[in-house]
């Protein structure tokens, strides 16, 4: 059975004589029978649906015509004149449109207050009578999931969840179909669907990509076409045959409800209607294989079971023994925490579990933050791991996906509060085999006990599919047959169940010396065994390498393509230290490449050869410095590559000055200064870098220093040069003043200017003795000023 | 006014290169644009903040409570046709640019020099996220958007700066100005938004295309 919306209420009401600048939903207020009226044409064209004039009647958008305080009377009069237009079977969907904020952490509107917001609408729609919910036109998963929760919250009515998708098929947020689809038929979505921003074209791809990505039934309601502004107004391309014509398309692609949009009239619904007599329902079919768990962050899915490559659950997020995480944690700065979140992902980590568990803290506002920060710089699905209830719904609500609950055991408390919240929030769920009597030893026990857990979590309205197994690793040096149970049980959940599997492994080895061998060999054996998501550490070369070759032998990674990728020419030949022939030969060459690693151990073996050090100086980072600057000028060589050098010539330096403290020559004195309003100074502490290198004495008095504290440092230090920089228009007059105040006071040292907007000309008439374009034009130009500096 | 702090996932290495000022496909070792890039990820604050005004084409003047009138021949040849203009300010916080001091000052002045580059490159990412938001929202009701432009490129005087982040409302992000017009963080965008009916003829030059500063270190190669 297909179902037919109705198309645009804004489009209508701009026929109305209503006056612009006037709030569209008080119009439920003023005009009721214009609104049932405009219903009412939508009704006999032939919609079976038609939607209240209520898409921003959110105390947030009628803030800006202040009406927020009348959200239940604007609510309540918009069913009342749908009501009126009703024919007989006619059903009124409640529209609830977004708050036009987004919610933190990528805008500023806290969830609990959207929530809060969206609430207060929906029960005013559901006790006003409509037969649907439908949250439209949203752009951000986020704020979805906060209307999606109200609703079910405030009302029993079925929700239709439709976003709003960009010609890249994704949400202005990032959201694709498929991750919405998962996301939202977990937590309880009774019809998804797509609206506005594209036509009837873009969106058909949409919506067969839903069509595979959940069970739910799916809509459909474009725009007239793209939309344009004529005369002032806006208008869509599309005329009701034009539109109808795609109907047929959106079904076949895998819609049952459809509608329209912007610039949809009763005559589109009306062509609509006749489409779809002719349209035949799609056969839908899911795109991943039976007894697969998804997983979602906020713009992927993970597939997770028997029939896909082994997922691996990074574990280091979790402070226990590691005492600079834990500080980390305590401190709010997350900075530890989105480095191993970083870490991990680089190294094939699919799902990150997070577990905040620091003594002494508010555990629920920490894993909120936490959760927060991480959905910001990664792109994977996170397992909530914690045993508090209150902390586990702080984690879920602030995860914009489906989140992992890790985890759920047999023991009726946990049971009672973990499910109920991991429904709320659609979460997949570990599932632990401990129960009131504690722990399960034998496979057969662990086996009970998920069964028990299973028919619970069934019972509380999950699908199978939601729940991985955890066959409960126990350390084999207290236990013997740790490894062995485990092992079993993983065939025994295979065999049975079906389920996908996971597990941590790392407790299999605790006490044991080497424990990564132990852990490695427990991880091969427990893939074969039917292990499909290991919760481990990926940095960890040897459990990679094992991972990666399991991969290779189980026909995952065809031709071993992803493992020779990873492993091919890694063992490279050690490179000699010296050769011992040409060391100052090779010391300059070193410098000229930048192998900071290998030049301590060169000069070395120069100083063992009795080489002086000055002539190490002269011959060698000298010569290099002369070499890399005249291949800069040629545009051979650049900046990055500069400094490298100047940091492996600085490293050479390191070890030389400990023998040539007497030997030190009489150095050339720079000041270098950033002038005065002048907050750049990148290129002031290049240039300090190359000087220094040079043999130069650099003082840098640092950016933003006033014209009188130039000539005092000058003075003071004994300058020979003074170097001075502005990046700006508006700061170069300081070039102008500094000089002129130098001049006054009577200091000969020789001014070199320079800077991103400093040109030859504008040094010279500001009275300066040379102008430098880059670092190592300073240092030339220093040289010559000086007769070589050193 | 709209506040988003956007996502930035991935800093294009590349161009962090670039804006370092190594050439295309100068060798350079992988692991230090790593680690600077990951660094970046760690500590920017992406925040963007803007508003949406009425725009006299006539005489060139964005119409707010303050009127500002836009002057420079490049940027008013940029808004030509538009009828509303959205002014933003974005930044990336302050974090990134002290440790660049840091590493600076410890001797780490290559990663100081790519951080300084992946900091330009965050920052530039995530304008160009917020521009494609806007255009998104525009697109929806049948506008059509211009690339940004910002204040200090193309003849567009940087004295301005004050004016700009007072329409984008850029104190609710804490940024700020100097006395000399610079942008407080110091890794900060402001630009502007042409908002008109129909698109322009052609591809509107914009980025290296308009910017004075033939000499650039980082200008492309391309233009």
């Amino acid at each position: 059975m297909i179902y037919l919306f109705d198309g645009a209420m804004g489009t209508m009401l701009q026929q109305q004589d209503i006056p612009p600048g006037v709030c569209p939903e008080s119009i439920n207020l003023t005009h009721p029978r214009a609104i049932e009226q405009i219903h009412r044409q939508y009704v006999t064209s032939g919609a079976d649906i038609i939607e209240t004039n209520t898409f921003g009647a959110n105390r947030i958008k009628l803030a800006n015509y202040g009406l927020h305080n009348e959200v239940e009377r604007i609510n309540h009069a918009a069913v009342q004149a749908a009501r009126a237009a009703c024919g007989p079977g006619t059903k009124i969907a409640g529209s609830v449109g977004p708050t036009g904020k987004l919610i933190a952490p990528l805008g500023d509107l806290a969830f609990a207050e959207a929530c809060d917001v969206f609430s207060q609408q929906i029960k005013a729609l559901d006790r006003a009578g409509v037969d649907y919910i439908i949250i439209e036109t949203i752009i951000d998963l986020q704020e979805m999931r906060a209307a999606l929760l109200a609703a079910k919250q405030q009302s029993n009515r079925p929700v239709i969840c439709q976003l709003s998708f960009g010609a890249d098929g994704r949400t202005a947020t990032g959201t694709d179909a498929t991750t919405a689809a998962v996301v939202l038929e977990a937590m309880g979505a009774d019809i998804i669907g797509a609206n506005c921003s594209v036509g009837p074209e873009n969106m058909v791809p949409i919506i067969a990509e839903f069509a595979k990505s959940c069970r739910i039934p799916i809509s459909a309601q474009p725009n007239a076409g793209m939309p344009r502004i004529y005369n002032g107004c806006t208008v869509y391309d599309l005329g009701p045959e034009q539109m109808a014509a795609w109907v047929p398309k959106l079904v076949e692609a895998g819609a049952t409800y459809i509608g329209g949009c912007c610039g949809t009239t009763p005559q589109h619904i009306t062509a609509m209607a006749q489409a779809k007599t002719k349209a035949v329902e799609a056969d839908r079919q899911l795109q991943w294989l039976p007894n697969t768990a998804v997983l979602a962050s906020r713009s992927k899915v993970v597939a997770i079971g028997a029939g896909y490559l082994p997922t691996i659950i990074g574990e280091r997020i979790n402070p226990t023994g590691k005492k600079i995480l834990a500080e980390d944690i305590r401190s709010e700065r997350f900075i530890e925490v989105k480095k191993q979140a970083l870490a991990q992902v680089k190294a094939g980590a699919a799902v990150l579990d997070v577990n905040v568990g620091v003594p002494s803290i508010d555990q629920s506002r920490i894993m909120k933050l936490a959760v927060e920060q991480l959905a910001m710089i990664v792109d994977v699905p996170l397992a909530i791991d914690t045993t508090s209830p209150e902390a586990l719904e702080a984690g879920l609500q602030a995860f914009p996906g489906r989140a992992l609950v890790n985890s759920v055991t047999g023991e009726t408390e946990r049971i009672a509060k973990f499910l109920p919240i991991a429904k709320k929030y659609g979460a997949a769920l570990i599932c632990l085999p401990i129960s009131d009597q504690g722990i399960a030893h034998t496979a057969e026990e662990r086996v009970r006990v998920i069964r028990q857990i299973i028919s619970a979590a069934v019972d509380y309205g999950f699908r199978p599919d939601d729940l991985l197994l955890d066959a409960l690793v126990l350390t084999v040096a207290a236990e013997k047959d740790a490894g062995r149970e485990v092992l079993r049980t993983l065939r025994h959940y295979r065999r049975q169940f079906g389920n996908p599997t996971v597990m941590g492994l790392s407790n299999i080895s605790y006490g044991l010396p080497e424990r990564n061998v132990i852990n490695a060999a427990f991880l091969s054996m427990a893939l074969t065994s039917g292990l499909d998501a290991p919760i481990i550490n990926p940095g960890e070369p040897l459990m990679a390498g094992m991972l990666a070759a399991a991969n290779v032998i189980s026909g995952h990674d065809e031709r071993g393509a992803v493992f020779s990728k990873k492993y091919a020419g890694l063992r490279q030949a050690e490179q000699t230290v010296s050769s011992g022939n040409d060391t100052i030969g090779e010391i300059k060459q070193a410098v000229i490449d930048g192998e900071k690693e290998r030049i301590t151990a060169l000069v070395q073996a120069a100083l063992d050869q009795a080489i002086m050090p000055q002539t190490i100086i002269n011959d060698a980072l000298t010569s290099a410095m002369n070499e890399i600057g005249e291949l800069f000028g040629q545009g051979k060589c650049f900046l990055p590559q500069v400094m490298l050098s100047a940091e492996t010539m600085r490293a050479a330096f390191d070890i030389l000055k400990i023998r040539l403290p007497q030997e030190a020559t009489q150095q050339k004195t720079v000041v270098l200064a950033t002038v005065k309003g002048d907050i750049h100074d990148l290129g002031k502490n290049i240039v300090a870098v190359l000087l220094a290198n040079n043999g130069f004495n650099v003082v840098d008095i640092g950016k933003d220093v006033p014209a009188e504290d130039i000539v005092a440092a000058a003075a003071k230090h004994q300058a020979d040069i003074i170097g001075l920089c502005a990046l700006m228009t508006t700061t170069m007059p300081q070039i102008d003043h500094s000089i002129k105040l130098l001049k006054q006071a009577g200091n000969t040292a020789q001014v070199i200017v320079g800077g991103a907007v400093m040109t030859e000309e504008y040094a010279r008439q500001a009275g300066a003795d040379g102008y430098a374009s880059d670092g190592i034009a300073a240092v030339l130009l220093a040289k010559k000023m000086t007769g070589d500096g050193i | 006014m709209p506040i988003y702090n956007p996502i930035i996932r991935q800093l294009d290495q590349a161009e962090v290169l670039r804006y370092a000022g190594l050439k295309s496909g100068t060798p350079f070792p992988a692991e230090l644009v790593d680690e600077a890039c990951m660094q970046a990820q760690l500590l920017v604050r992406p925040a963007a903040s803007w508003a949406v005004y009425p725009y006299n084409n006539h005489d060139d003047v964005i119409i707010a409570e303050t009127a500002v009138p836009i002057t420079g021949a490049g940027i008013q040849k940029h808004l030509y046709g538009a009828q509303q203009i959205a002014v933003l300010a974005v930044t990336i916080g302050n974090d990134l640019e002290q440790m660049t001091a840091d590493w600076f000052s410890n001797g780490k002045y290559t990663l100081a020099l790519l951080l300084d580059a992946a900091g330009t490159v965050a920052v530039e990412a995530a304008a160009d996220s917020v521009e494609q938001l806007l255009r998104q929202q525009q697109m929806q009701h049948g506008w059509y958007t211009t690339p940004r432009f910002s204040p200090g490129y193309g003849g567009w005087d940087v004295s301005v700066q004050p004016s700009i982040l007072e329409l984008a409302v850029a104190h609710q992000i804490g940024m700020t100005h100097t006395a000399s017009c610079m942008l407080v963080p110091r890794k900060s965008i402001t630009a502007v938004i042409g908002i008109s009916t129909g698109p322009k003829e052609g591809p509107e030059p914009h980025g290296c295309l308009v910017c004075r500063m033939e000499n650039c270190r980082i200008r492309r190669v391309s233009v």
